[in-house]
């Protein structure tokens, strides 16, 4: 019986090359190159910690790092209260129900594709669908993207908009409130807001922390959005840190100092999903067959 | 049976796989395929491909595959196959990419292997030192490129005003710009490196100078050029170009592509001659398109802007140079490819390209035009450092920075000498 244990391990060999090649390998890789100043054509040389003290010197680097941090603190609270919000209505038995669940998923399959961001690109530009609606009501022309304090949002929007996947999730997840639990609130006379904040908000809170670690992650990791909308203009206001790991490794050709980069950002999500975790013992509520 | 047939599925999977990751190896017995890339716009697109046709045609046995697309994001592509050793066959690079991938002059197959195939004698040799690194010719120069003042003639027209010859001129124009058509006219664009450029032009033509010096450093003190800057924002400040900010409301699209240019509300644009086709071909209607004479009265110094356009190389990892040698000779001098090529990619350097040019009457048109006009006009040249990402990066940065009123001239100035001269270090290592 003891070849069992090493044929599952055969089996999901092609799965096994392609982790080792293309994902452990790059990862470790890395984190070599982070200690290094390799050019990409020249031969790497050790440097120790010269790209990290380099990084906490830039200018640049801080801005980038700020501006993340903004657009991650937008977006991820709108997303997930939009896709919870949206899945609460699609919760009720409406009519046409299915058509609506369809609609709203919609933007997350055409998701972070560059057709998209071309898109958004023109509704938002200047001149675009969005600046043409607001005229009929008397409104002057916005910059949307020309100018920095709005570029962000705009940029935040295009993701925002794209809340499919969480809500197909919040949706199963309200799906498993018992419908006796509602009915007890009703009884001891909750309204409708009172219902959703003291039963559905409590019951799904594991759903909700499984999508906020999920979202966080990939709004740390933005790039398709504001590459092509905004090129991470206008004044860098949208130069979110992946586009500055992005232009220093393959533009300048900085590999050593863009891996040093990517791995202070992997530092960051980590440190974030960390703390998410600790606290999850204060909010997350978990209920197994209907004992603590 | 249970395990045989375990077995048969494994072996299976793993045929699979080997199969999967074998290489697509055309197997018709002595054909050779052969990879070229270049980046442009649709005319040089459709141009390029009908030439490799006719190549084709000529050429049985040589199958070639084409990798094509826009400017935007190609240098990091053809990096990364530098560095991966996955670079097509033969390449159309920026001139200063030389100096990047090659600063021993190994970074790509040496020309002077191929004379066989390749006439290097149909190029001036001041034209060739400049694609010959280290003795060994790293690419046949395409052609030279200006940067030339392009003017959209109908708007000019609607606004009633005259092609401007001196800046002076242009600053009347603005004028008649926003009474006769609108504030949202412009008789000029100019996107943060064409800003950036613009003040260069104005330096240059003042003090004679190069904007890098041969020793790679910046050539103007702090104070030439902030004078520089303000001349830029001068023409913000007249309304001669949009600032930056009304230019960054359509987002990061090429100048080309900005509504504002298809239709006309912007009246000139400050372009590489072998990309105004595609400005031309951008515009609504039958809006016309004239080339500018170089804008003067700054200084008693020739300015423009010109440079080898671009390089055909072949890669150095190739296995079929002679086919590559092949292709390139039939595209920068067979009668009838340079015939169908035109100028597809500029005024071409090639002596037997130029001669059925002449003769069949192609050499004409906006592209040839300011062409000429830049070969006449042309300043010092630029160093070969001088477009480099990161270099241009800081331009644009700096002219944002500058337009938005983060930064007053002297800050930008100073900023510009310490962070450019810091590049230039590390670039010249």
């Amino acid at each position: 019986m003891k070849g069992k244990k090493y044929e599952g391990l055969i089996y999901i060999t092609p799965w096994l090359i392609g982790l080792l090649v293309f994902t452990a390998f790059p990862f470790f890789a890395s984190l070599f190159f982070s200690f290094t100043d390799y050019n990409l054509i020249n031969s790497p040389n050790f440097i120790g910690f010269d790209n990290y003290r380099t990084m906490f010197e830039t200018d640049l680097f801080w801005k980038s790092f700020w501006i993340t941090m903004r657009y991650v603190f937008i977006t991820v609270p709108l997303k997930l209260a939009f896709a919870l919000f949206i899945a609460y209505i699609l919760n009720f038995k409406l009519r046409a129900v299915n058509f609506f669940r369809t609609a709203y998923y919609m933007p997350s399959i055409l998701g972070g594709s560059v057709a998209v961001a071309v898109l958004w690109r023109f509704l938002f530009s200047d001149t675009g669908l969005i600046n043409m609606f607001l005229a009929l009501f008397g409104v002057n022309a916005i910059s949307w993207l020309g100018n920095p304090d709005y570029a962000i949002f705009t940029i935040s929007l295009l993701r925002v908009w794209q809340f499919g996947s969480p809500m197909v999730i919040f949706l199963a997840a309200l799906k498993n409130v018992p419908d006796s639990l509602y009915e007890a609130a009703k009884i001891d006379g909750a309204g409708k807001l009172q219902s959703f904040v003291r039963v559905t908000l409590p019951m799904i809170t594991p759903v909700l922390f499984f999508n906020f670690i999920m979202q966080l992650v990939q709004a740390f990791q933005e790039f398709n959005g504001p590459y092509i909308i905004t090129g991470g203009g206008p004044m860098n206001s949208t130069y979110l840190f992946p586009l500055y790991i992005y232009d220093n490794a393959f533009r300048y050709f900085r590999m050593g100092y863009g891996s040093a980069l990517s791995w202070f950002l992997f530092m960051v999500i980590m440190v974030f999903t960390l703390v998410a975790f600790k606290s999850e013992k204060y909010w997350v509520h978990y209920t197994a067959g209907g004992d603590e | 049976m249970k395990k045989s047939l375990k077995m048969i599925a494994l072996l299976l999977g793993i045929m699979m796989l080997v199969a999967a990751c074998g290489t697509g190896e055309k197997a018709n017995d002595g054909d050779v395929t052969i990879r070229f890339s270049w980046w442009g716009g649709d005319e040089r697109h459709e141009t390029t491909l009908e030439a490799i046709r006719l190549f084709e045609e000529k050429n049985p046995g040589i199958k070639v595959d084409a990798e094509y697309g826009g400017w935007q994001g190609h240098q990091e592509k053809v990096t990364s196959q530098m560095i991966g050793r996955t670079e097509p066959d033969v390449l159309q690079v920026n001139w200063n990419w030389l100096y990047m991938f090659s600063k021993d002059g190994t970074g790509f197959y040496d020309m002077n292997e191929l004379t066989d195939i390749i006439t290097l004698d149909n190029y001036d040799s001041m034209l060739l030192d400049q694609t010959t690194i280290a003795g060994k010719v790293n690419g046949l120069p395409v052609g030279i490129g200006g940067k030339v003042f392009y003017y959209n003639k109908t708007a000019y027209d609607k606004a009633g005003a005259a092609i401007p010859t001196t800046f002076e001129e242009l600053i009347d124009a603005a004028k008649l710009f926003k009474t006769n058509l609108g504030a949202d006219y412009y008789p000029m664009d100019l996107d943060q490196y064409a800003a950036f450029l613009v003040s260069i032009y104005y330096l240059e033509q003042k003090y004679g100078k190069p904007f890098i010096s041969e020793e790679s450093v910046i050539n103007y003190s702090v104070s030439e050029l902030a004078e520089g800057f303000d001349f830029y924002l001068n023409l913000v400040e007249e309304g001669v170009v949009p600032s930056m900010e009304v230019r960054g409301g359509a987002g990061n699209v090429p100048m080309d592509q900005t509504p504002s240019w298809i239709q006309g509300r912007y009246g000139a644009t400050y372009e590489w001659d072998s990309a105004v086709a595609k400005f031309q071909a951008a515009l609504e209607g039958d809006q016309e398109m004239v080339t500018g004479e170089y804008l003067t009265g700054i200084g008693p110094h020739k300015s423009a802007l010109a440079k080898v356009s671009m390089v055909f190389s072949i890669s150095r990892n190739t296995k079929h140079p002679e086919e590559s040698a092949k292709l390139l000779e039939f595209l920068v001098s067979d009668p009838e490819a340079v015939a169908i090529l035109g100028t597809s990619r500029g005024v071409p350097a090639n002596h037997a390209a130029i001669d059925v040019l002449e003769g069949n009457g192609t050499l004409q048109g906006l592209g040839y035009e300011g062409n000429v006009l830049a070969g006449e006009f042309m300043g010092h040249g630029i160093s070969p450092y001088f477009e480099d990402s990161q270099l241009q990066n800081l331009y644009r940065t700096l002219m944002e920075e500058l337009g938005y009123g983060v930064l007053n001239s002297t800050e930008a100035a100073e900023k510009l000498t310490n962070e450019a001269n810091r590049i230039l270090a590390d670039l010249a290592k």
